[in-house]
């Protein structure tokens, strides 16, 4: 996807409107009929089908966003892991914000991944947790959302230490008065 | 302030206790060195840590020299040699503090807000310097720092008001990690500055709700339970990225420091019988 922008002469994830205009603009740019030598003519006949191959791409893509159907739609989410990982967050917020499909547990997962590195992790929490919820199975989003739920708990994830290590057993604190009753009575019990 | 980023000691071997204090009095005395004997009261835990890390991720060696030091001239103790870590963790520390006094000034009491002002000027000077040799990472610290007191002005969102603290530590960890490591470093820091600001307010908020001062767990009126919930999850988080940097050299002490020390002061945090004292 990232391919067809270029073609476009745009960044990934520009707007509708600006790859309306910059199709526009290529298209005037590479009219064939403009030239009138047939090498010119076939070059940029060329030319055309590649922006136009672009422009259909990137235009299906943009439209399943709204209509949320089939490979278009994964293609999308596949885009949105892309710049999560190329540190793109505000665009991948952005992007996830306009083409916004809330019953989709890959929705609220990359929602909360991209709030998470931009650094809202306690709003991402919330996004994790409905995609857990929505689909179990997934293992990825259950053991996203169980590491950060066993850390709210306190049982810290992966620790070497124990529990007990970590925060002591319950304290059981004897008075002297105890202490004494306590050695009378094992004392009795041993004669 | 002395920094809640620490060990605890009662489980920690008498070999790794040597060496943390080694590290401790190692920057103290790298301090005394490169920024003069006042830089010496701004030392904190936080910045050994700093220190420790820099140096495992360099792969820095630790060497120590069996000396006296100002504050307890005739007991001689072994101190590490100054080494990358302490002279990195030295500079960035005189660079906060300056920060820090004119953090106090807006916030403090009229005495302490004369002290501050007293000690102004000097770390002014100070940070004016260092700011040449890390340009990058000082601009980073002011525009944070400018925006944290906004923050605080207008927000009561828990992720907004720690985003300026986790910023600067996470520009302080990317500068401290070699290239092949400076993602998860920073990724690592961040988390360390979220955890060092949600603590603070943890522990102060009994104090900042009698002083009426600004705390984000007063603001949003969480119960104990959630804040430290909040607290937890940041902990874990910055756990998750630390096992991503393989520590080793130090393994033992930053092992006790994230997933025992830290962990105990959210536990314990507000509690009348506090961690501190048996923490040596």
């Amino acid at each position: 996807m990232d391919n067809n922008y270029r073609i476009m002469g745009l960044a990934p994830g520009a707007s509708e409107q600006e790859v309306k205009e910059a199709y526009r603009k290529l298209a005037q740019q590479y009219n064939p009929d403009k030239f009138t030598d047939s090498a010119q003519k076939k070059w940029a006949v060329e030319q055309m089908n590649r922006i136009n191959r672009a422009y259909d791409a990137i235009m299906n893509y943009k439209r399943a966003g709204t209509t949320g159907q089939g490979d278009d739609r994964s293609e999308f989410y596949v885009y949105i892991r892309r710049l999560i990982q190329q540190g793109q967050c505000d665009t991948a917020m952005q992007q996830l914000d306009t083409y916004r499909n809330e019953d989709e547990a890959e929705w609220q997962f990359l929602m909360g991944s991209t709030l998470y590195y931009r650094g809202y992790i306690s709003q991402s929490y919330s996004y994790f947790e409905k995609a857990a919820q929505m689909e179990p199975s997934n293992r990825e989003y259950t053991a996203t959302y169980n590491r950060m739920n066993q850390n709210r708990n306190g049982n810290i994830y992966k620790s070497p230490y124990s529990q007990e290590q970590t925060f002591g057993g319950q304290m059981v604190c004897c008075d002297p008065c105890t202490v004494c009753q306590c050695l009378i009575c094992m004392d009795c019990c041993c004669h | 302030m002395l920094g809640n980023v620490k060990p605890y000691l009662p489980q920690l071997s008498e070999e790794d206790r040597a060496r943390y204090n080694g590290f401790y009095c190692g920057l103290c005395k790298t301090l005394g060195r490169d920024h003069g004997l006042f830089s010496r009261f701004m030392l904190n835990y936080d910045m050994a840590f700093v220190a420790m890390l820099y140096d495992e991720l360099h792969g820095e060696s630790y060497n120590v020299k069996r000396t006296g030091c100002f504050a307890n001239p005739f007991k001689k103790k072994d101190i590490l040699i100054p080494t990358g870590g302490t002279a990195f963790a030295a500079d960035v520390l005189v660079m906060l503090a300056y920060f820090k006094l004119k953090d106090n000034i807006a916030d403090e009491n009229i005495l302490k807000k004369a002290g501050c002002v007293a000690l102004c000027p000097y770390f002014y000077l100070k940070y004016r310097h260092r700011a040449k040799k890390h340009p990058q990472l000082a601009e980073i610290l002011a525009k944070e720092s400018r925006a944290q007191l906004l923050a605080e002005k207008s927000g009561s969102d828990i992720d907004r008001l720690a985003l300026p603290t986790a910023n600067m530590v996470k520009a302080i960890m990317h500068r401290a990690a070699p290239k092949e490591k400076k993602m998860d470093a920073g990724q690592f820091g961040f988390m360390l500055g979220r955890v060092i600001y949600l603590i603070d307010a943890l522990c102060d908020r009994k104090d900042d709700e009698k002083e009426n001062k600004f705390n984000i767990f007063n603001i949003k009126k969480l119960t104990d339970e959630e804040a430290k919930a909040e607290c937890f999850m940041a902990l874990g988080e910055m756990a998750h990225w630390y096992r991503k940097l393989n520590i080793t050299e130090y393994k033992a002490i930053t092992d006790n420091i994230i997933y025992l020390s830290l962990a105990r002061k959210i536990k314990f945090a507000g509690e009348e019988t506090g961690d501190e004292t048996d923490n040596g």
